[in-house]
């Protein structure tokens, strides 16, 4: 099994990507802490000794989040993997009526809730030399997308910068960092008015599992020597 | 025939040495230009191009942190050159720190700044430019945003947000004739300007395990012999093709101007 020994904490706002991630890697031996916004979803979840579910109110609270990374890893020790798999709703109305507080909230949501998970997290990996941290973005992030949002765009192309800038920067401890870049998800929170402009060539939809699938080769020791890098997983749509 | 004719155009962080070196371009290609930043103390380093041409060049004081100081320079503009043609957004902010050491504050202005900064300006010149179907915006992003490198992550983050509005503006503004591009320039040679303190920055120190040199750094390095970080007249010859009707063809671009340091595929 992949990641026999290995504990990965996993923060989701609570989409199928993120709960594929916790099934998968579980079913390849890892322990999970899943950080959970939406408690609805993973409610059928049931913690075993190799799952936590710890529910979240919010990931840019350092306050919350220092708290719950710490029971969610408590006699576990140090992640080996983090993922992050974070989103938010759009606002609503044409682009240029976005008001300031909902341009921070998302900001807020996608940008500083990774920040935050990752300030909590990366320390110890840093202290021992060791880990993998693999963030999930959207394809509005990486290329313009008609119907996008502009505000989860731009905050998801932020997402693209932070993975390159911690690969560079963490590289000396040996932690890999790595991002998928996903279009449309069935269960994913997605923007529907983005699903024309992303629709994939190929003759399938995407699952959360294609995504976790993603996520855990870039998670994947035997994949190591791969850093700053962004897989974009979106059935064609966009190629580069 | 020049290339900005009778373009009017408006800075925002026009203090800044690169605009500053634009802003004679712009000049010498006949266009008006209104600077707007925080602090007069910015506008010292146009002294001479104002005294030079004092009815082309406009100074505004006003943040773009704040819609209402954007929607009075847009207005101010509009009345004392009846027109915007150009919005090029300068304004950036560096900040420090790793993804474990960033403070709130930090993160915040860089967010505020470097990238709604740029939203709020838009917003702002947009009427003026869907009035008259045309519009150049120009939004200075950085190779920081764009690869691989060991800047602060508050740089590294928003800068790369700041690259991603560029493309969602360009799609929502394309059917009102307005071309929305960014740029991502690698090291710049401001040897010649004084330096000024970043507004409210904390310095930091550099986070553990960055890199000092080599892949990654911010030190130079371009392929160009001589030349390992950017003369600001060969920045602004491309900030000149980006807002002139030459480049009505390019929108949602990133023009990585960078001496072949990092070469997209």
């Amino acid at each position: 099994m992949r990641f026999e020994h290995k504990t990965a904490v996993v923060a989701t706002s609570g989409g199928s990507i993120g709960l594929a991630c916790a099934r998968l890697l579980r079913q390849e031996g890892a322990r999970v802490a899943l950080l959970d916004l939406d408690r609805q979803e993973a409610a059928g979840l049931e913690a075993a000794d190799t799952l936590r579910v710890v529910p979240v109110e919010c990931f840019y609270d350092p306050e919350e989040m220092e708290g719950k990374v710490k029971s969610a890893l408590e006699g576990w020790g140090a992640a080996d993997v983090v993922v992050t798999c974070l989103t938010s709703r759009p606002p609503e109305g044409p682009w240029n009526e976005i008001s300031e507080e909902e341009a921070h909230r998302v900001f807020d949501e996608i940008m500083t809730g990774v920040q935050t998970v990752l300030k909590y997290t990366v320390p110890a990996m840093i202290e021992r030399e060791a880990g993998s941290v693999v963030i999930v973005q959207n394809l509005s992030g990486r290329t313009g997308v008609q119907g996008e949002n502009v505000m989860t765009a731009a905050a998801y192309a932020g997402l693209g910068g932070l993975i390159r800038n911690m690969g560079t920067v963490f590289g000396k401890h040996l932690i890999t960092v790595n991002g998928v870049s996903v279009g449309p998800i069935e269960g994913q929170y997605f923007e529907p008015a983005m699903s024309a402009g992303a629709q994939p060539v190929l003759a399938a939809a995407g699952t959360g599992e294609d995504a976790a699938n993603a996520v855990m080769y870039l998670a994947d020791q035997a994949v190591f020597w791969n850093t700053g890098e962004i897989v974009d997983l979106n059935g064609g749509r966009f190629a580069v | 025939m020049k290339k900005l004719q009778d373009k009017v155009a408006v800075f925002v962080g026009g203090g800044s040495a690169v605009a500053t070196v634009a802003l004679k371009h712009f000049m010498d290609q006949g266009a008006k230009v209104v600077l707007v930043d925080v602090d007069e103390k910015y506008f010292g380093r146009s002294q001479d191009l104002r005294a030079q041409y004092p009815d082309r060049i406009r100074t505004f004081l006003g943040a773009c942190t704040s819609q209402e100081d954007m929607e009075q320079a847009m207005a101010f503009t509009q009345k004392e050159f009846g027109k915007i043609d150009i919005l090029c957004n300068y304004a950036g902010f560096h900040g420090g720190g790793d993804i474990t050491t960033v403070l709130a504050g930090q993160w915040r202005i860089a967010m505020d700044v470097t990238c709604l900064g740029i939203y709020r300006a838009v917003r702002a010149a947009y009427p003026y430019m869907k009035e008259r179907q045309y519009g150049r915006i120009m939004n200075f992003a950085s190779i920081g945003g764009r690869a691989n490198r060991g800047v602060p992550v508050t740089y590294a983050a928003f800068k790369a947000a700041a690259i991603g509005i560029t493309r969602a503006l360009a799609l929502e503004l394309a059917a009102d004739g307005i071309t929305v591009n960014s740029m991502a320039p690698a090291s710049l040679d401001t040897s010649a300007f004084e330096r000024i303190p970043e507004k409210d920055s904390v310095p930091m120190k550099r986070p553990k395990g960055a890199l000092k040199g080599g892949p990654g750094a911010t030190q130079g390095g371009s392929f160009i012999p001589d030349r390992p970080v950017a003369n600001l007249d060969e920045i602004a010859h491309v900030i000149v093709f980006m807002s002139s009707d030459d480049s009505a063809f390019l929108t949602g671009d990133c023009l990585d101007v960078n001496g072949g340091q990092f070469m997209q595929p």
